[in-house]
């Protein structure tokens, strides 16, 4: 009685054991397709910042804006002597 | 009983059997024993996959962290040439629009791998997306990017493969690029898509950003000025520089012509040249100024002292013929430098005679500065040995001497930092403000504060009376000096190409710059740097004075 008792439990606890270790390699794989989700997903986040970051220097552009000033805004270079400074008490 | 037939069955049966199991034991013995490398390796094949990543290439900034070189996706069409499906159309399509493909396709048909043509444009991209062929592939690669065209000479570019090709892309190509990382996957076989297990074989580093001096918007400003001033006359060539003569950062540096670093595929060699560095010239009677600091400091002429100009424009010392712009009598000194006469000078050179050439280099002339770029020239002193009796004459007013504008520049710089040499930087790594403040204690200065402040008001009048009057600024303390120079051509010198050069610095409280303008080469004639590059100088000091907000 007392032996077949013991070999179930330590059939049991071996295949309990198996069981476990599936689970991990399962949970392991299962995370591992995550991160390569998410790093497929920070590569065209990546992609599309630079391409954002393109678009975003394009319209910073000196260029652009010194001739959006002058020829939409009608602005005009200022010279030293025509800045005023008001003195704040 | 098991009769003798029986037991020669049993016998046979059994020997065949004991066969079978000898066949797979040595079966068995070949694949796990003798053939074990083989059969591992070719399943470390199967299971591994090795890959290598090449990290971003770090971008480069400006002082204010504004991008000056950004990296960029673009797309090139590839083929396979030993796999094509639709060679025909594929054919037909390469004539028409890649004609160079097409010529290099039928010498590679039988290659793996070639490319039809790598950084696509827009209006090709769209070409082969309404050609839907079934061969042509396209692919995405990284390329660079540049926001001001401005720092073009400066930040450099990058060639088809990204990797450095001039200025600091190709100065600091291994710390930008970074080195690329092996990783070794194991494969899942399911989706072929995902890897179980990721083991880095070799690491990498990544691509360090560098930060400049440089300020974007100051960098633009130059330029404008510049731009407008060699429309102006004309001028084949021309260069600014900005500078605060307390850190040595260099916070504009502009050369024309320029070229457009996002549009290489016609790219002119000539205009990625940054002649700031890379073009040493004589820069004439800019040259007197620091005459004027090595005769002050040995003491050999007083600032008050009357000199003989002898009332010519061409005279003669010991038989050697020298030529002023105009006649002046008997001035003094400070006199001789406001109105640039080139007699006064050469005969209080005389009196300096080798020691002049001690001063100009410990003004750090015949010798590379050194600001990380690649091309900097060092310049020319000529040594005494060398000296014939003409060259203390001519070294006095800036020839038999060649300078770069940044050797310029930072000859200004210590006379604007009171004699102490700051160390230029182009890079914003160097020691900061304080830490230069700490060592401008401990170092010793090159010159007398007394000669710095003699020299600064001879500067100082020279804005304000003298040669260099288009670079005044009211309410403002300018301190220049204008050079013309006669060029060399086929060994002589002409007087129909000139250089104009204009050097000064900007003074209010404790806020100083700088600023060094050069026009080479205009159609016009009887020009000179008073009237061409001095009032460059004083535009462009407005510029850096309102967008520093020294007001």
């Amino acid at each position: 009685m007392k032996q077949s008792r013991f070999l179930t439990i330590f059939i049991t606890t071996h295949v309990l054991f198996i069981l476990l270790q599936i689970h991990k390699h399962t949970q392991i794989v299962r995370h591992s397709y995550q991160k390569q989700e998410f790093e497929q997903q920070l590569t065209l986040l990546s992609e599309k910042k630079e391409q954002l970051t393109h678009i975003l220097c394009g319209l910073k552009s000196h260029e652009a804006i010194h001739k959006y000033a002058q020829h939409e805004l009608q602005m005009k270079p200022i010279k030293i002597n025509q800045i005023k400074k008001i003195a704040l008490s | 009983m098991i009769s003798q037939n029986q037991k020669l069955r049993i016998f046979w049966v059994f020997a065949f059997f004991c066969s079978l199991y000898a066949i797979v034991v040595i079966n068995l013995f070949c694949i796990q024993i003798r053939q074990h490398t083989f059969f591992t390796n070719l399943a470390q094949r199967q299971y591994h996959v090795s890959i290598t990543r090449t990290p971003a290439r770090a971008p480069i900034l400006d002082r204010n962290g504004a991008l000056l070189a950004a990296n960029k996706e673009q797309l090139s069409a590839f083929i396979v040439p030993n796999q094509l499906r639709a060679p025909e159309a594929l054919r037909t399509f390469l004539a028409c629009h890649f004609p160079d493909a097409l010529k290099r396709l039928n010498t590679q048909e039988h290659t793996k791998f070639m490319f039809i043509k790598r950084k696509l444009q827009p209006h090709e991209i769209t070409r082969i997306q309404e050609a839907q062929l079934p061969d042509l592939h396209v692919l995405s690669e990284p390329s660079r990017f540049y926001p001001l065209h401005a720092a073009g000479q400066i930040v450099g570019i990058t060639n088809i493969d990204n990797k450095g090709l001039c200025g600091i892309e190709l100065s600091h190509e291994s710390s930008l690029a970074g080195t690329p990382s092996t990783y070794i996957l194991e494969k899942d076989a399911r989706t072929n898509y995902y890897h179980f297990t990721k083991e880095t074989a070799i690491a990498g580093t990544s691509g360090a950003p560098i930060s400049l001096t440089i300020d974007s918007d100051l960098q633009f400003l130059v330029f404008e000025e510049l731009k407008k001033t060699i429309e102006q006359f004309d001028a084949k060539e021309g260069s600014a520089l900005v500078m605060d003569p307390t850190t040595g950062d260099i916070l504009a540096m502009v050369s024309m012509p320029l070229f457009d670093p996002n549009s290489t595929s016609q790219l002119d060699i000539a205009a990625t040249k940054n002649r700031v560095i890379t073009e040493s010239n004589e820069l004439g009677s800019v040259f007197k100024v620091f005459t004027a600091l090595a005769a002050l400091e040995e003491g050999v002429v007083q600032p008050d002292e009357a000199i003989d100009c002898q009332n010519k424009t061409t005279t003669y010392i010991e038989g050697r013929r020298i030529n002023t712009w105009k006649a002046h009598g008997i001035i003094p000194f400070t006199e001789v430098i406001e109105t640039s006469n080139n007699i006064g000078i050469a005969l209080v050179a005389k009196r300096l005679d080798y020691k002049l050439y001690d001063h100009l280099c410990m003004l750090g002339f015949g010798k590379k500065i050194d600001i990380g770029l690649p091309g900097e020239q060092s310049g020319f002193v000529n040594p005494p040995y060398n000296w014939s009796k003409q060259s203390i004459i001519s070294l006095s007013y800036g020839y038999e001497v060649t300078a770069t504008l940044l050797q310029l520049a930072y000859a200004f710089c210590i006379i604007a930092n009171d004699g102490y040499a700051p160390k230029p930087r182009l890079l914003l790594t160097a020691p900061k403000h304080s830490e230069l403040a700490s060592e401008k204690e401990m170092s010793s200065p090159l010159y007398k504060t007394e000669t710095i402040h003699s020299l600064k008001e001879i500067l100082r009048n020279t804005t304000l009376r003298g040669t260099a009057r288009r670079a005044a600024i009211k309410g403002y303390d300018i301190m220049s000096k204008t050079g013309t120079a006669n060029l060399l051509e086929d060994g002589k010198y002409t007087g129909k190409k000139n250089i104009y050069t204009c050097a000064g610095i900007i003074e209010k409280d404790n806020y100083r710059r700088v600023i060094v303008t050069s026009i080479k080469e205009s159609p016009r004639q009887n020009l000179y740097a008073s009237q061409v590059s001095a009032p460059l100088l004083e535009r462009i000091a407005e510029k850096v004075l309102i967008h520093d907000k020294i007001l």
